[in-house]
This record gives C-alpha cells, sequence and structure tokens, in this order.
C-alpha cells in the first residue's frame, strides 16, 4: 500500500518561521489561541498537530503516536517530511495524541533536578479552543485568562514539583494553545 | 574576520541564514527555556559569519525566530548606530529580507546588546539579548557541573554573601551591571551587562525576553508579565543607579545617561544611551542645554569629576 505523502510545507524555510512564531506565541503566552496553516496531513493529524511536526521534529527526536494516530499513513507521512524516530511515550520527546488519551503523567518524561527542559510536550486534540470557564494564570498571562478546557487534571494531575514537568500543546484544526508546566488552572 | 560583508553573500542562503536543522534545534531548546523561565537551556551553537563577541547567540536566536513579515531593530549599548549594530541589521536586512527599524515602538523584534530601550515594550515584541556570560554564579564557582546542582536544589546563598561583601567594602551593593536576578521566585538568572538602571523593565514586561550566548552555548528566557526582582537585602534593598543630571540634548530626567566627550578640549556631556528615544524626543521639541546655543560659553553645561561612571547610587 502507497501513502500520499503531499501536503507538507511549500516553502520549508519561511513556513516553518511562521508555524515556530505560531507555537512560541503559544507557548509564551497561555491562553492566546494562534493558527498556523497551509497543511494538508492526512487523518487523524489536525493541521496545527502537523504543522507542529513539521517545524520541530528531525532526526534528532523521539516521538510517539497514541490511540487512533498511530497508523501506517501517518507514521509514513511524519517519516518522510521529518525524519524524526518512534518511540513510546515513556521516552518521547513529543507525543502526539486525543486530551482523553494522554495517559498518566509521570510515566512521561519530566526532566531531572539539573535539566528540567529534557522533558516531554505533549501536543493534544482539544475539541473546543476559545473563551470558557477554566481560569489560567502565571507567567505569560496579564492577571489571568478564561479558556474552555472542561477539566484541568488530565495535564496536571502526575506532574512533578516545578521546575521537573510535562510541557503541551492542545490543537483544534489549526489553531494552537500553550499549556507550559508554570500555568495554574482552575475551574470557575 | 572582524566584520561581516553582508554584499559578499548570495541570495540562496537559507531564510534568516542558518540551516532547518540547526533552526529547530535552537527553537525546541527556546520553547523548553520559555517553559521553564529564567533557567539555562543547552544548545550546540553554530558558526556565525561574525566573531564570538559580536553577538552570535544572539543572533542565532533571532534567526530563528524572525519571520518574513518582522521588523526588526538593533542597538548596541542604546545605539542604533554602531558598527555593531549596523553589521547585525545588514545582515538580517540581506539573510531574511526583513524591514528594518530604529523605531523601538514600531520593531516587532529588538536584537540588543547591554541596553533594554526606555519606551516600554508592548505585546507580542521579542527582545532578543546578546549574552557574554549566562552563568550568575560563574564568578564564585568555575565548573559547570556545581553551578548546575546549585541552581537544582536552589543553593543561591553565597551569591548573597557576594553583594553582602560589597555593602560591607563599599557600604553599598556595588554591582551596576549585569545585576543578578530572581525569576518567578525559582531561578537566579543573569540578565546580561545591562546597567542595573534596566533591571526593573525587566519585571512585568509585555514582551517576550529571550537570551542567547554563543561561546557559552545557552539559551534562556522571561516570558512575558514575569516576576522578575534583583537580588537585595531588607536593610540594603535594591536601588536603580540615577543619574545626578538630565540630558543635554532632550533635557530627560527619566533616562539612563552615557558620558560623551564632544571636542578635542575633552569637553563632556550627558546624553540619553538610548539614541532613538532621545532623538523622538527632539522631535517632540524636547531641548537640552547643549542644542539650544551655539556659543559653548552660554552653556550651563553639566560638570562631572567622576570620570567613566555617570551615576550615583540613591
Ligand atoms: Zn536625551
Amino acid at each position: 500500500m502507497t501513502h500520499d505523502l503531499g501536503g507538507g510545507f511549500n516553502n520549508t524555510s519561511k513556513d516553518a518561521a511562521y508555524a515556530f512564531r505560531a507555537i512560541m506565541d503559544a507557548l509564551a503566552r497561555p491562553g492566546y489561541i494562534a493558527a498556523l496553516g497551509g497543511l494538508s496531513p492526512p487523518d487523524p493529524l489536525s493541521i496545527a498537530q502537523a504543522g507542529i511536526a513539521l517545524t520541530l521534529f528531525d532526526h534528532e527526536t523521539h516521538i510517539a503516536l497514541k490511540g487512533r494516530y498511530g497508523t501506517d499513513a501517518v507514521r509514513a507521512w511524519l517519516s518522510f517530511h521529518t525524519g524524526t524516530y518512534f518511540t513510546v511515550p515513556e521516552k518521547a520527546d513529543f507525543i502526539i495524541c486525543d486530551h482523553d488519551n494522554i495517559g498518566p503523567l509521570d510515566q512521561l518524561r519530566q526532566g531531572s533536578d539539573e535539566y528540567p527542559d529534557q522533558s516531554a510536550t505533549v501536543i493534544t486534540a482539544y475539541p473546543r479552543l476559545s473563551d470558557g470557564a477554566c481560569r489560567l494564570t502565571g507567567p505569560g498571562i496579564n492577571d489571568e485568562v478564561m479558556v474552555s478546557i472542561a477539566d484541568p487534571s488530565p495535564f496536571r494531575d502526575g506532574q512533578r514539583s516545578f521546575p521537573l514537568g510535562v510541557d503541551f500543546i492542545l490543537t483544534h484544526d489549526a489553531h494552537l494553545m500553550g499549556l507550559p508546566r508554570t500555568t495554574q488552572m482552575e475551574m470557575c | 574576520m572582524t566584520s561581516i560583508n553582508p554584499n559578499s553573500m548570495t541570495d540562496d542562503y537559507n531564510f534568516a541564514y542558518l540551516d532547518e536543522q540547526t533552526k529547530r534545534m535552537i527553537r525546541r531548546g527556546l520553547l523548553k527555556a520559555i517553559a521553564i523561565p529564567g533557567y539555562q537551556v543547552p544548545f550546540a551553537s553554530r558558526e556565525m559569519p561574525m566573531p564570538y563577541g559580536w553577538g552570535t547567540g544572539g543572533v542565532q536566536v533571532t534567526s530563528a525566530c524572525l519571520t518574513p513579515d518582522d521588523t526588526i531593530k538593533v542597538i548596541d549599548q542604546g545605539a542604533d548606530d554602531t558598527t555593531n549594530a549596523v553589521s547585525i541589521r545588514q545582515f538580517f536586512e540581506k539573510t531574511a529580507l526583513v524591514n528594518t527599524t530604529t523605531d523601538t515602538e514600531a520593531a516587532s523584534l529588538i536584537q540588543t546588546r547591554h541596553r533594554i530601550p526606555e519606551h516600554d515594550l508592548s505585546e507580542g515584541q521579542i527582545l532578543v539579548y546578546q549574552v557574554p556570560i549566562p552563568e550568575p554564579l560563574r564568578f564564585l564557582e568555575p565548573r559547570e557541573r556545581e553551578t548546575r546542582k546549585m541552581h537544582a536544589l536552589s543553593e543561591y546563598g553565597l551569591m548573597h554573601v557576594k553583594l553582602y561583601e560589597d555593602i560591607a567594602h563599599h557600604g553599598h551593593i556595588a554591582t551596576s551591571y549585569a545585576y543578578p536576578v530572581k525569576v518567578e521566585e525559582r531561578y537566579v538568572m543573569d540578565p546580561s551587562p545591562i546597567p542595573k538602571f534596566d533591571n526593573p523593565k525587566m519585571a512585568n514586561c509585555p514582551a517576550l525576553q529571550l537570551f542567547g550566548a554563543g561561546r557559552e552555548q545557552r539559551l534562556y528566557a522571561i516570558p512575558p508579565y514575569c516576576n522578575v526582582v534583583s537580588l537585595d537585602f531588607e536593610d540594603y534593598p535594591f536601588t536603580r543607579l540615577k543619574a545626578d543630571t538630565i540630558c543635554a540634548l532632550c533635557a530627560a530626567n527619566d533616562s539612563y545617561l552615557d558620558e560623551v566627550i564632544i571636542d578635542d578640549s575633552g569637553t563632556r556631556m550627558y546624553v540619553c544611551s538610548d539614541t532613538h528615544y532621545c532623538e523622538d524626543r527632539q522631535s517632540k521639541g524636547h531641548t537640552g542645554t547643549a542644542n539650544s546655543l551655539d556659543d559653548p560659553d552660554n552653556v550651563d553645561r553639566p560638570i562631572s569629576n567622576k570620570g567613566g561612571d555617570n551615576a550615583a547610587s540613591v
């Protein structure tokens, strides 16, 4: 069986530059909803998940595909466009999954006391990204911001204490929102 | 080599010079730096077409962050027109085809050596610092293994001892550049050799602040609206150095001043270190003593006998 390997960046250098800026904006300003575009990835990858992958993955990264993302078509597309390696979630730098399939955070890489940066980033699909009843506070946020997260526990239960931890990028279609380990979440 | 010649470069350089693999490595590092404010992320610095000391760390960070839509400003000690600032600006004009400006408020990305602009920065702006020595504990402990352990355990007592020795010797904290800060109540961080006058601007800043050290191969970051506190003591609180005079060109009393020699007989005057801020004020009609009259005898010139140090502790 052959897979459709089209739908990547048209101009790798410039498209990746725009995409990175959207990703950095999202992580530097939790609650801010950034967007990227110009991609046609295979299902079930969202445009935002694909853009993050093509911007950050290469032969120096190990990634894990969970649940419905673990298809030959997704693997072939990511291999072709990035050259990344595939591994289990426990060893991965990046994990692509659904929001209800993140799994226990204490099984993911959370860094060490000396190197807290050697920790996983989870790129998860989320049903809706907009205003909502979850209050975010912390670095990057001017006072507070309200977002449409229904339940903070999958993002916070099992996180070791700062500076260790897992960082998240929530995606929906072409949209993305950063949720670094520093963000405090509270339902209102 | 001692300078950059952008005209010698061809058009087939990658966007913003760096190869894509290097940019991805720096980009992954920057995201972790943002997630862990004040923590130094190691990265594999690349050779750049300019010597260390010319801001190779800052240039690599800028290169990894730029988009074709950016308008960049480059300052060296506050000035847009030094050889170093002009070279870096031309480098990105040539390799990224971005617009450039000297206007702080019009810039989307500002690369700086040793100053924070006087104009307030705004949301969406990025300030990239060129950093020579990223490790604030290095002068206390030369071994990287040990400083990393000290950061891991938040062992910052020695840093306070060093600042307190200043007080014992000088009656005040004498450190006036690269004055250490604590970010989000966790990591002690070197703000690069900015004057401590600039330290308060790092706190609760709407812009994203990124730091790149090329030779030492470190990246670190302060996300917008962060808690950034200059280290001090209850009985010796942090004081911003405040100049005891005003700018001779624009009469600003709130800006950081440089002492400059203006003629062959060694006449000195104080002017804003931030050249754009100073020119902006002059264009709005603010006039200092030096440019109101041509006859130097009629100029009420600020006089100082303090040599190169233009500031007094208050
Ligand atoms: Zn002035």
